[in-house]
């Protein structure tokens, strides 16, 4: 009888070996925020995606910040032009909403940014 | 078979996803810091020090840029704004050096880049949010006080006001290039409010920059890997408001004393940043055509508009300075 030369136990070690190496090395969810760092007046914090409502005092007054899973955003403050709140979501690493009047900003963080700076 | 022979394959086609993934494996991140300075957010982006040097030469660029803000803004107490309190008066080297500038730029654009816009600026006061925009009569009376020509670095005559918003920011990015240079770092963006001194590259490859369209803010016009030196963006879409239906924001024609109506936003390229932001700010008050022109005559400078209609168009050579990354 002629001998076969891969069995199934063979393809399910390879394709173990396949998961295992995407699983190490690929960077999950490129592209995606993995977090925000918030600027103020008193400095700089990082939250995690997901963080929720966040309340920052600024010499105005209050700004609000959304953080959810996907994006973060600028919903409300003091400011009389609002467009920190007009710059809307954050969905990419890289991506900036600054209120300059209240001294809030906003950046997405993350691996797999489409660029190092913006320029406007 | 050999065991060996037999596994030859899958071995293969595993250091092949191994190497694959590798490629796209997380990147090193490079050092940033952001702080609030001269009215705008401004970061400082460096790669390739350690964590400790890194912080040390950001620091530095940062101290370049307070030093230009504490002398250089329009707010009680600094030497600029004694200066037009009293009239005139003695200026350190750095003033009478960025003043010098911005004449000199009022004189080659004829105008356009018009450093005593300031009671046109205080006139408008697009910060203040949606308010009906002033009359004829009050913007007649604000003109009368502008005039690039009334100021003699030697001398101050007539009645006007120095606003160096147009060309101090550049001025102050340059000098945290140079701190970021003294301080050994060669790979860096500085990114003054979206006006940026980039140098180096980023590790393998070089750094990559969006120009924010200036109609949505989505998405972006073009993404470039820049030549070393300054890329500066004046828009419409920065500091505005809008009024039954009209938008009305924060770059003023000098020559009108309204808001220039020519362009949705110019990017300049330019070996400095003071040169790059003294240009895009004329660029916008002359419009496409001649704003254009303007470009196309100051040798090493490039540039690209977006014309009040939404149509692009930029200088022949602004592709080689600043070639679009293919994303």
């Amino acid at each position: 009888m002629k001998r076969r030369v891969f069995t199934p136990w063979d393809a399910l070690v390879v394709a173990g070996l396949l998961a295992v190496n995407l699983v190490a090395w690929a960077p999950g969810r490129p592209g995606r925020p993995t977090g925000y760092r918030i600027t103020s007046q008193t400095g700089s914090r990082t939250v995690a995606a997901d963080t929720g409502r966040i309340e920052v005092a600024g010499p105005l007054g209050t700004t609000v910040i959304e953080v959810g899973d996907r994006s973060a955003r600028i919903v409300d403050s003091p400011c009389p032009l609002k467009l920190c709140v007009r710059t809307g979501a954050l969905d990419r690493p890289g991506r900036v909403a600054a209120c300059l009047p209240n001294r809030v900003a906003l950046e997405a963080l993350g691996p797999g940014g489409d660029v190092d700076a913006v320029g406007r | 078979m050999t065991r060996l022979a037999r596994w030859a394959v899958p071995l293969a086609a595993v250091a092949l996803v191994m190497a694959y993934a590798y490629g796209r494996r997380p990147e090193v991140e490079p050092f940033t810091e952001t702080r609030f300075l001269m009215d705008t957010l401004v970061t400082v982006t460096l790669w390739g020090a350690p964590e400790p040097d890194a912080r040390a030469a950001a620091d530095r660029a940062f101290a370049a840029l307070a030093a230009v803000d504490q002398e250089m803004a329009r707010v009680e107490g600094t030497p600029l704004w004694e200066l037009n309190r009293a009239g005139g008066g003695r200026v350190s080297e750095a003033l009478a050096s960025v003043l010098a500038d911005a004449l000199a730029w009022a004189r080659r654009t004829g105008g356009a880049f018009d450093p005593t816009v300031a009671p046109l600026l205080d006139l408008w006061d697009i910060r203040r949010g949606p308010h009906p925009p002033p009359s004829p009569l009050a913007v007649e009376a604000a003109l009368s006080q502008v005039g690039w020509d009334r100021i003699r670095l030697d001398a101050w005559s007539g009645r006007t006001r120095v606003d160096l918003g147009g060309i101090a920011k550049g001025w102050a990015i340059d000098r945290a290039a140079e701190a970021l240079r003294t301080a050994g770092v060669t790979d860096f963006i500085v990114n003054a409010g979206g006006d940026l001194y980039v140098a180096g590259r980023r590790g393998n490859r070089p750094w990559r920059v969006g120009i924010q369209h200036p109609r949505d803010q989505d998405r972006f016009l073009r993404v470039v890997a820049p030549m070393e030196g300054a890329l500066v963006t004046s828009g419409d879409y920065e500091r505005f408001y809008e009024w039954e239906g009209r938008r009305f924001h924060h770059i003023l024609d000098p020559r009108t004393g309204r808001p220039a109506r020519g362009c949705q936003s110019v990017t300049v390229w330019a070996p400095t940043a003071v040169d790059a932001d003294a240009l895009s700010t004329a660029v916008f008050v002359l419009g496409p055509e001649e704003g254009l022109r303007l470009l196309e005559a100051q040798p090493g400078v490039e540039g690209l508009v977006v014309a009040a209609d939404g149509t692009v168009r930029e200088t022949p050579g602004f592709a080689r300075v600043a070639p679009e990354v293919r994303r």
